[in-house]
């Protein structure tokens, strides 16, 4: 199959629904988890680790890239859309593994969310070292203070302070997919187009 | 948090064609980000995007919403890299073990005014657009009419998908759910909130997709939209002029990073 094929079949009306509402799964979440919850991690991808599992790497990232251009939108926060190059990295990264099995086991769930979290760190060290001089006005800014006075520069500062951040949150919302996934009945997983992702043929 | 984006309003910006908007946008983060020039971020916020929300009768919430967003950050960017920017010699004020340095504020300035021109770009763009006539003006210029759907039909949904969340927040509580206290009382919350909020959702996908097959959505002809844009001959050699500059300013940057060196 050439990739032009790949990605029509994966571009089904299913996906074409799925999509907007995985973009305000990602929204909403992130908003629970940081206003009510109040907890010290993001989980803003759950959605887009969910379509990169059920309809392959291109929806997967176009879901990642559009929640936070409309994140940036809707709450008027332009300083979010430079994250979407990540975000969009996280779909490709969740729609490769998933077509590997990963999501079959949930050891390799744990692995992939892990692997997804250091690259999420290395793509999102430069914006945050160039566009926003390494700090996010939160807590994380004080790691960033650490390491370029222990003799780190800014990006090898901005690098480590996502490695201690990212793989945690992404292995979190790997093992919420996982969860999701393995609670859908079977006649809603098999809608999709990469339901063999998920469950045996 | 409550959404603020699109104010209509008559005014001139609103009236300009979603991609002239974008295209202005564009290259004004452009050159923020490649002029060498201290004061230049600064001197493109006051002297293009004020005059230019003035105009379009946006300035107040512009102003608001710039400061709200990049205070915090300015004043973390300053402290980080006023006292621990990597390689600065020319020390202002010492404090203990600490010392303030003159190539550190340089930078947290150039940061901090380059954000707000991001930040403002964006909003003179997001303030005075609706968001439907910003995906059409993409498609009409050649984006997938599906990313259009797409990104419409996800602002829609956005806030009927905050009340249930709302709801099932105000009903978990209702049943003794504990949202507040140590982490891991916080931490165990988390499953009873977005389980049905998850679930309803992947309920939703099957009922949208059934109306968009019974709508002929994939249908291959040409779709009309009921909203209208407003072009004209100028906007469009505006935005190519404007398009172009872009360009020409990214090639230079790339070329002088690596021929110059």
């Amino acid at each position: 199959m050439t990739l032009t094929e790949r990605i029509r079949n994966d571009f089904t009306t299913i996906t074409l629904a799925l999509i907007p509402v995985a973009i305000v799964i990602n929204i909403v979440i992130g908003q629970i988890v940081q206003n009510v919850l109040k907890l010290p991690i993001y989980l803003d991808s759950i959605g887009t680790v969910l379509v990169g599992a059920l309809a392959g790497p291109l929806a997967g990232a176009i879901t990642g890239a559009l929640s936070n251009i409309i994140w940036a939108i809707i709450f008027s926060t332009p300083t979010a859309a430079p994250y979407a190059i990540t975000a969009f990295v996280i779909g490709i990264l969740a729609g490769v593994f998933a077509a590997r099995g990963v999501f079959k086991n949930i050891v390799w769930t744990i692995i992939a969310g892990l692997v997804t979290g250091v690259v999420a760190a290395i793509v999102s060290a430069p914006i945050t070292a160039y566009v926003f001089g390494g700090v996010t006005g939160s807590g994380t800014d004080l790691i960033i203070a650490y390491f370029q006075a222990t003799g780190a520069n800014l990006l090898q500062a901005a690098t480590i302070q996502g490695f201690i951040s990212d793989p945690l949150d992404k292995t979190i919302s790997y093992l919420v997919v996982w969860v999701i996934l393995h609670g859908m009945s079977k006649r809603l997983v098999g809608q999709f187009p990469r339901s063999r992702n998920v469950i045996e043929s | 948090m409550n959404q603020t984006f699109f104010l209509e309003r008559t005014s001139g910006l609103h009236a300009l064609h979603p991609l002239t908007k974008l295209a202005l946008a564009l290259a004004l983060v452009v050159t923020a980000f490649i002029v060498r020039w201290l004061f230049i971020s600064i001197a493109l916020f006051v002297l293009l995007i004020l005059p230019l929300a003035v105009w379009g009768k946006i300035w107040r919430e512009v102003l608001h919403t710039t400061f709200t967003i990049l205070l915090p950050l300015s004043v973390s960017v300053a402290l980080v890299q006023g006292f621990f920017f990597p390689g600065a010699q020319t020390v202002l004020w010492q404090i203990g073990p600490f010392a303030l340095k003159q190539e550190g504020l340089e930078f947290a300035f150039v940061i901090a005014t380059r954000l707000l021109v991001i930040a403002g770009a964006g909003l003179l763009v997001v303030y005075t657009t609706h968001p439907a006539d910003l995906a059409i003006a993409l498609v009409q210029a050649g984006a997938p009419y599906a990313l259009a759907y797409i990104a419409v039909s996800a602002i829609q949904l956005l806030p009927e998908m905050q009340a249930r969340a709302q709801s099932i927040l105000n009903a978990q509580q209702a049943r003794g759910l504990e949202t507040q206290g140590s982490i891991g009382v916080r931490i165990r919350a988390f499953v009873p909130l977005i389980a049905p909020l998850v679930y309803g959702a992947l309920e939703n996908v099957q009922e949208r997709a059934l109306a968009l097959d019974a709508r002929a959505f994939r249908s291959s002809r040409v779709k009309t939209s009921w909203r209208e844009l407003r072009d004209s001959p100028f906007q469009r050699v505006a935005r190519l002029l404007l398009v172009a500059y872009s360009i020409l300013m990214i090639v230079y940057a790339i070329a002088s990073v690596f021929l110059f060196r």
